[in-house]
């Protein structure tokens, strides 16, 4: 039984001063969370400069639900005005994403603190 | 074929039964309403008592209470004569609690056996023939009690009979169902009939009369609880179609009100908080529902609207209930709130839902050529038909074309042949419409779902034989293959090509999704890797890539291809893969990204070797993310699973619970 995605938008400093805008994913990412996860990044309406996604409260990522965040890094490495971060994967989603290159489009920091500092 | 026209067969004669019955409910409407005689209360005639009398609209009444009223020879003749179908607030009395009404009917001397019934009466009530207490309900102390009682009879001793003349008096205690006097309009009101005849004439008139108003509840009733078990037999069998889910909540909801009006017809309604509470409660649930159900057959996105409707009604309706029971206690400062509670939320929260339903379903179905939309339709439209009906009511009033009563006889007054009141009609009709939207549907859906097992068994039949001979015999080398989908068919793939050099080519891969598309798409898959010439790994993904990009939208591919020399060297490329393992040592290469998402993607070669004895896995997500209570197998376990062969590893991923597809192949040099 699948958790449904739950996504909030907030905002931070980074320590550079500018503005980041946290959208955080909560319980399980697959193909039915794609409205919920490419809505709230196309909600943002690209004003954003910098965007952290949180998984910290992300309990599983299922082959379908990385689909949708490769598809949101790609669009924003097309439009090339975005920095996204990625923040709060456990150590096997860590891995995950690293094995698919996701690291080649959006840093992944440990936690929110370290994922401020790097920006 | 046939089947489809048994089903337009069926829909013909639904709206015959339907038309019938609209047509029968205006006949009986045009025959029927109560009359209010203006019989004199001073001197009624009962001389022809051979069938039951009516004992008329005008009343002695007099407010206050005295037994000596009771008797029939009390000189009542300066007692004012007051009109049943008329407020006594309307008639001179102000903030009535206790009240009596007389009423004289000469009768022949001998008349013996006689019986007096009345209906729709609200508060405490005795009734007395020539003083004789002939029965009553409720209690007499200040207030009385809030009760409705919808039909009492009871029977004059004889003792009291002979004199010819016979005095009915009724004592009544309404202060506890009335505020101000306006509503009810006395113990009796304007939907009370008073006879008097011989006992068994009204036994029979009582038990007809009994049985009309029972007959089309419990009929409606009945057929809403056939409805709600099929429903829930759908929605157990189904449990892939939550819309059955909503539907059997909101019949719930539906019974429940309907049980709870029954209630009430056979034991009286009490007017207490908690029958208040349940019965909107039950209303509230029955509208939820029911947009929640259309909400999912018209494939409508739950919305933030729907949600603050849905709490909306869930807060206004157990208020509903608290402001009835305010709106019964005599004098209290909220007194009006509950007249106004329920206009607010039967004209701007519950009609326009009602109302707005069929009309939504009609716009979806037309404008994406939904069938299920527009079937829908026709029961909502019969649903929201009563509203319609009170809404055009409500213009003709404001133009002035008919008056204020006829509009509320229209809408409330029961017809007669079966005492059907035209919300009872609706929801027959409802019933009877939403039980064919689910025949037909379910048919349609049961054909759809047969049509796809068997386009499902034909690509599972593809798929089995394109990975039949993904396994070709490997002279020099030991390969095992393990290979468990999650469903019927799966969305992982292999191959093994042995070459005529004496080395061999792996590759495991992964597609994105499952189901019958993610089978398509390994189909494709394994199909263009049949056909490839190139044995470099670097080149084999490059390749897949080109093909993946070059089918549009085909989500991605993860594939980790492998070439293994007789000497044992190896060399593998990645696309977001899980790297190899060796004798449980992940050889690492570097994140690419997975298949299918970009054109000039490149691949890198890693390089190693192969000692005899040693065994190299390449295996598929399904075995570190097999999950069981939300913790996941994990990559660490690999170290130590990836020295077992292919099936033991499938094995012990697929026991410690099987999420996705599971493939591993094993290899060593023979």
């Amino acid at each position: 039984m699948q958790a449904a995605t739950k996504v909030n938008a907030r905002t931070a400093a980074a320590a550079s001063d500018s503005n980041v805008t946290i959208l955080a994913f909560g319980g399980d990412i697959s193909s039915a969370s794609k409205d919920a996860i490419l809505s709230a990044y196309h909600g943002l309406n690209g004003e954003a400069r910098h965007i952290l996604l949180d998984f910290t409260s992300v309990d599983y990522i299922n082959s379908s639900g990385i689909a949708i965040i490769i598809q949101m890094l790609l669009e924003a490495g097309k439009a090339g005005t975005q920095t996204i971060g990625i923040f709060g994967l456990t150590p096997h989603f860590q891995k995950v994403f690293t094995m698919v290159g996701i690291n080649k489009y959006a840093a992944l920091h440990k936690d929110e603190t370290a994922a401020l500092a790097a920006l | 074929m046939i089947q489809a026209r048994a089903v337009r067969k069926l829909q013909w004669r639904g709206l015959a039964v339907l038309f019938a019955l609209v047509i029968t409910a205006f006949a009986a409407h045009a025959q029927h309403s109560i009359e209010h005689l203006a019989l004199d209360p001073h001197n009624v005639d009962g001389l022809s008592l051979g069938h039951p009398v009516s004992l008329g609209a005008r009343w002695l009444a007099h407010q206050g209470d005295d037994p000596a009223w009771a008797q029939p020879g009390f000189d009542d003749s300066h007692w004012p004569v007051v009109k049943v179908e008329v407020p006594l607030a309307l008639q001179g009395m102000k903030g009535v609690d206790a009240v009596w009404y007389r009423l004289h009917v000469r009768i022949p001397p001998t008349a013996r056996h006689l019986s007096v019934m009345l209906t729709r009466v609200d508060g405490s009530v005795e009734i007395y023939a020539n003083g004789a207490r002939i029965g009553g309900w409720g209690s007499m102390a200040p207030g009385g009690d809030r009760l409705a009682i919808e039909t009492w009879t009871g029977a004059i001793p004889d003792s009291v009979l002979g004199s010819g003349d016979l005095t009915i008096a009724i004592r009544a205690r309404i202060g506890n169902f009335t505020h101000n006097g306006d509503y009810p309009i006395g113990p009796l009101g304007v939907q009370s009939e008073e006879l008097l005849g011989p006992s068994h004439a009204i036994h029979d008139a009582a038990s007809l009369l009994g049985f009309r108003d029972l007959t089309s509840n419990w009929t409606n009733l009945a057929l809403v609880l056939i409805v709600l078990l099929i429903t829930a037999a759908l929605a157990l069998a189904i449990r892939s179609e939550p819309e059955y889910q909503a539907l059997l909540v909101a019949l719930a909801g539906q019974a429940t009100y309907q049980g709870l009006i029954l209630w009430g017809l056979l034991f009286g309604t009490p007017v207490t908080f908690t029958f208040g509470c349940l019965y909107y409660c039950a209303a509230a649930v029955w509208i939820i529902g029911l947009i929640e159900f259309v909400r999912l057959i018209l494939r409508i996105r739950l919305y933030r609207s729907f949600v603050f409707y849905y709490a909306l009604l869930g807060v206004v309706s157990p208020l509903l209930g608290i402001c009835e029971y305010l709106y019964w206690q005599p004098h209290h400062a909220a007194n009006n709130l509950f007249s106004v509670a329920v206009a607010l939320f039967t004209q701007f929260i519950a009609i326009p839902a009602t109302a707005g339903l069929p009309l939504l379903a009609l716009w979806v179905g037309w404008k994406k050529r939904n069938r299920d939309a527009l079937l829908l339709s026709v029961p909502l439209l019969i649903n929201a038909s009563f509203a319609y009906f009170s809404f055009g009511l409500y213009l003709l009033r404001l133009l002035h074309v008919i008056t204020e009563s006829a509009s509320m006889t229209a809408v409330y007054t029961p017809v007669t042949a079966f005492n059907i009141a035209w919300e009872e009609v609706v929801s027959f009709a409802f019933s009877i419409s939403l039980l064919v939207f689910l025949v037909i549907r379910t048919i349609r859906l049961a054909r759809e779902k047969a049509r796809a097992a068997s386009e499902m068994q034909a690509v599972r039949t593809l798929q089995a034989l394109l990975l039949a001979r993904s396994h070709q015999p490997t002279p020099g080398y030991a390969v095992e293959t393990a290979y468990r989908p999650a469903s019927e068919v799966g969305g992982d793939f292999f191959l093994v090509s042995p070459g005529s050099d004496g080395s061999i080519v792996a590759i495991v891969g992964d597609v994105s999704g499952k189901g019958l598309l993610a089978a398509m798409r390994v189909s494709l898959i394994l199909g263009a890797l049949n056909r490839e010439s190139s044995r470099q790994p670097s080149e084999v993904l490059s390749r897949l890539n080109q093909v993946l990009l070059g089918q549009g939208d085909m989500g991605f591919t993860t594939a980790c291809c492998i070439r293994v020399e007789a000497s044992g060297d190896f060399s593998f490329a990645n696309a977001g893969h899980l790297n190899p393992y060796v004798d449980g040592q992940e050889i690492e290469a570097p994140g690419v990204l997975p298949l299918g998402l970009k054109p000039d993607q490149t691949y890198s070669t890693i390089s190693g070797h192969l000692n005899p004895g040693q065994r190299l896995v390449l295996l598929s997500d399904g075995v570190p993310e097999a999950r069981a209570k939300r913790q996941l197998l994990g990559f660490d376990k690999l170290l130590e699973l990836t020295r077992l062969g292919a099936s033991e590893i499938a094995d012990a991923a697929q026991n410690f619970g099987q999420e996705d597809d599971i493939t591993v192949l094993a290899l060593a040099l023979a």
